[in-house]
């Protein structure tokens, strides 16, 4: 079940909040089950099959914390390491390993017809965060109903937030949580529909243009420079609205049952840096790579040279962690080198003292920013190497530059005409047939919002950092939202859901990983 | 009031006015036709057309864009010397409202032949299909009256931002001029005619060289859906009036994968009993609908001219065989 679907939207959410609120009546603990039982009815309903997985991995993983919980003995944190990583590693990687072996050796091994169950990356990349927090002692054992809410909680259990035990499991130890709270209902319904029209309306409108071209792009020799640049923006855009307005949807679910989750994405195109770009891309991602990939290898401590490397291996584990194949792990080291070089340059700006908020180092920053994360987005999308290599070709401007006619002056007057007979042509700027110029408006109005909109977390006024998630709920800080918001949240509503009327709904991009 | 809860009424009344406006944009835009409706409403015109002055005892071949690029009624009145007509209209319009319009133009002693598409039985009536929208909303608000309200509103709700921005492209660009819309030609039978394989593009080709199985062939029907019950009320009036309803196979573009699914056989089976048992009866084998893709024009649903000779040929005799004509194989 989709959150932008009719079925979710006006069944099972209304359904699972008038069941959830009348339970919270009746008792805490009833509560909790009611939500377990809804989340685990939403997740069958994608492949009842697999229902059985995301319960014996619940089980497993409670009573492994309780070893490590009361023993703290390393060996039971390892047991858990390997088989969390076994059951991602057979249900993620297991053909992915044996396509690269056959590939590269002589055997023929077959590979085996295996769905990847979903959200298997993010649930069980929080329960082995779990064990490493009570091993570290820095988390204490949850009761068995806490803990299969915390890892089957539906509104983050298919892609994520990846929601931190400390985060959540004081909120459920907390009886005013499920108390019917208007201020974060109402919130929580509007971030609701500000996720929906992000996705519905925004995100499946370009997916239209970025989804044509790289499916043209296979039986396409040549691609040019325009539509290169068109296609790769469209995904970039694409990715961002689909991912953005999923997290908004689902930290708005949060609210609706009372329930703080943190937030995901903090406008990561108005980064200045890629290091700013990974603090505000995928939030919960790059927490949980930087606390348990990177610091365990040693981070900044041993020297320049050890914290590049521990940056790149990283990356490349992130790439990793979005997809079995190698687009994904040379997308994971592409951001590797950037952050390398990010890193590199900010110690040297340091050094130089060159002044971070000068209006165009911001305007510099950001295209510098948007252009090197758009040219990896190829790989990211790409089926395979020859199509990121023919994209990327184009956007370099190999197979030269088509412009549009109207910007062709007489031959002896520009210096750039000398240049162009072979580079330069003034053809039109669309002359593969894939995009024409009525496809521009949406892509720039798309990027008007990316740009100088407000992002929906600051809309709304929701500070889902960790402290501000403790402060506002124990001490019911929760700002009501004003009318006037409230007012748009509806109109946002009606709009998105009148979309979903007339479409088949799409699925989120993430629901991939 | 609470002012938590009036925040709340602020919500409720932001999606209510968009539902006002938009309900209200789109009565103000009625019988205002987008160029899909336009396109589509070409068709329907020539069909009712010439239904409207055919004589009694005549054949209509009553279906989808199959049967329109499927069968040439020209040939078949030739051969059995009595008036067909060519009824095949849009898969994407529902069964109830192809009724809707032609059942008036039925009368006794006419033989309808149905070779409905297979996902024309499954349509749900509470999700309309674009088309239908588009074409009710353009021509036919009249049809909405036969709808409860809550239909009635997701008909509405059914209405693409796309198809309206188009809608009012068309209504305020006075230099725009319907004309220009592409049209098919159809001569006085109802049959395409622009249908040659030399005609067909390369995009059409690479478009039918994908292997593309029709989802109600390889998922199986039960017979309770929808397009079960609205035909056995059909069969029912049409019985009253001495109409002969005879069911067929619509076009198939075959690909071997199909045998991997039961519902590939069962299917038909179930198509072909229900109209045995309920209506005149069935004409042409399963195996007769199938044709490899060299045989279709621009989608995998219509056929190009020497699919239609071949399929048409087919319908002729085994009409003949039904109709109990002196049979020359």
């Amino acid at each position: 079940m989709l959150f932008n679907s009719l079925d979710f939207i006006c069944w099972f959410l209304p359904a699972s909040l008038i069941l959830f609120f009348i339970s919270a009546k009746i008792s805490f603990n009833f509560a909790k089950l009611t939500l377990i039982a809804s989340s685990l009815f939403f997740y069958s309903w994608w492949n009842p099959a697999y229902l059985y997985l995301i319960i014996l991995s619940i089980l497993t993983n409670f009573i492994l914390a309780n070893y490590i919980s009361k023993s703290k003995n390393r060996l039971f944190l390892y047991v858990s390491i390997f088989i969390n990583l076994g059951i991602l590693g057979y249900y993620k990687y297991y053909n992915f390993f044996i396509d690269t072996i056959n590939e590269t050796s002589a055997f023929n091994i077959d590979t085996l017809k295996i769905i990847l169950p979903l959200g298997i990356s993010f649930f069980t990349f929080q329960q082995i965060a779990y064990h490493v927090d009570l091993y570290r002692n820095k988390s204490k054992k949850s009761s068995i109903i806490d803990f299969s809410l915390f890892v089957s909680f539906f509104p983050q259990l298919i892609a994520g937030p990846i929601v931190h035990n400390s985060e959540i499991l004081p909120q459920l130890c907390n009886k005013t949580t499920f108390t019917f709270n208007s201020s974060k209902f109402i919130s929580g319904l509007c971030l609701f529909s500000i996720g929906l029209f992000k996705k519905v309306i925004i995100a499946d409108s370009i997916a239209i243009y970025s989804n044509c071209f790289f499916d043209s792009v296979i039986n396409t020799n040549k691609i040019m420079f325009a539509e290169s640049w068109f296609g790769t923006t469209a995904f970039a855009l694409q990715i961002y609205f689909d991912f953005s307005g999923y997290s908004d949807m689902a930290i708005g679910l949060g609210l609706m049952f009372g329930i703080l989750l943190p937030i995901n994405f903090n406008s990561p195109y108005k980064a200045i840096t890629i290091i700013e770009f990974w603090k505000r891309w995928h939030i919960t991602l790059s927490r949980f790579l930087r606390d348990y990939i990177y610091i365990p290898l040693g981070g900044n401590r041993h020297g320049s040279l050890k914290k590049y490397l521990n940056l790149f291996i990283t990356m490349i584990l992130g790439g990793v962690w979005h997809g079995a194949s190698w687009t994904f792990v040379l997308w994971g080291g592409i951001h590797g080198l950037y952050l390398i070089i990010s890193h590199y340059v900010r110690s040297q700006t340091k050094r130089f003292n060159v002044k971070k908020s000068d209006y165009h180092n911001i305007i510099l920053g950001r295209m510098s920013v948007y252009l090197m994360v758009t040219i990896a987005w190829v790989f990211f999308r790409a089926e395979n190497f020859d199509i990121a290599q023919k994209i990327v070709q184009g956007m370099l401007g190999f197979n030269g530059i088509d412009l549009p006619r109207f910007l062709s002056l007489p031959s002896d007057v520009l210096l750039l005409n000398i240049v162009s007979e072979n580079m330069i042509r003034f053809n039109g700027a669309f002359t593969m047939g894939i995009f024409n110029y009525q496809n521009i408006p949406i892509l720039f109005i798309s990027l008007i919002i990316t740009y100088l909109f407000p992002n929906s977390n600051l809309w709304i006024e929701y500070k889902g950092e960790k402290k501000a998630i403790s402060n506002l709920y124990h001490s019911a800080q929760f700002k009501s939202l004003n009318k006037r918001k409230c007012f748009w949240g509806g109109i946002l509503f009606f709009i998105s859901i009148k979309s979903l009327f007339d479409d088949t709904s799409s699925e989120f991009l993430y629901y991939n990983f | 009031m609470n002012t938590k809860f009036q925040t709340f009424l602020y919500f409720i009344a932001g999606s209510a006015l968009g539902f006002l406006i938009w309900s209200y944009t789109l009565f103000s835009t009625e019988k205002n036709p987008c160029s899909e409706a336009v396109f589509n409403q070409h068709i329907i015109e020539s069909k009712i057309s010439i239904l409207k002055q055919a004589k009694k005892n005549k054949i209509v071949v009553l279906s989808g864009s199959n049967a329109l690029f499927g069968f040439n009624a020209r040939t078949i009145e030739k051969e059995l010397k009595i008036q067909t007509i060519n009824c095949g209209i849009h898969a994407g319009f529902n069964l109830d409202f192809l009724l809707w319009l032609t059942n008036n133009y039925f009368t006794e002693g006419d033989i309808v032949i149905m070779p409905l598409e297979y996902n024309i039985y499954k349509q749900n009536g509470s999700k309309p299909s674009r088309s239908m929208v588009n074409i009710v909303h353009g021509y036919y608000p009249k049809y909405k009256e036969k709808l409860s309200f809550i239909e009635r509103m997701k008909f509405n709700l059914t209405y693409s931002y796309k198809d309206f921005a188009d809608l009012l492209y068309i209504k305020y660009n006075p230099a725009f001029d319907q004309k220009f819309i592409k049209k098919w030609f159809i001569n006085n039978h109802g049959d395409i005619v622009n249908n040659r394989k030399s005609q067909q593009s390369d995009q059409h080709k690479l478009m039918l060289s994908k292997v593309n199985l029709n989802k109600v062939l390889t998922n199986g029907l039960d017979k309770s859906c929808q397009g079960f019950t609205r035909l056995k009320k059909f069969f029912h009036q049409a019985n009253s009036k001495g109409v002969k309803v005879v069911g067929a196979y619509p076009n198939l573009c075959y690909w071997v994968d199909y045998e991997n699914y039961p519902s590939f056989h069962e299917t038909p089976k179930k198509i072909k009993s229900f109209f045995e048992e309920h209506a005149f009866g069935f004409v042409g084998k399963f195996k007769d609908s199938h044709f490899t893709n060299d045989y279709f024009f621009d989608t995998e649903n219509h056929l190009n001219h020497e699919g239609v000779k071949i399929r048409t040929d087919n319908l002729i005799l085994n009409l003949k065989a039904l109709l109990k004509f002196d049979v020359k194989i």
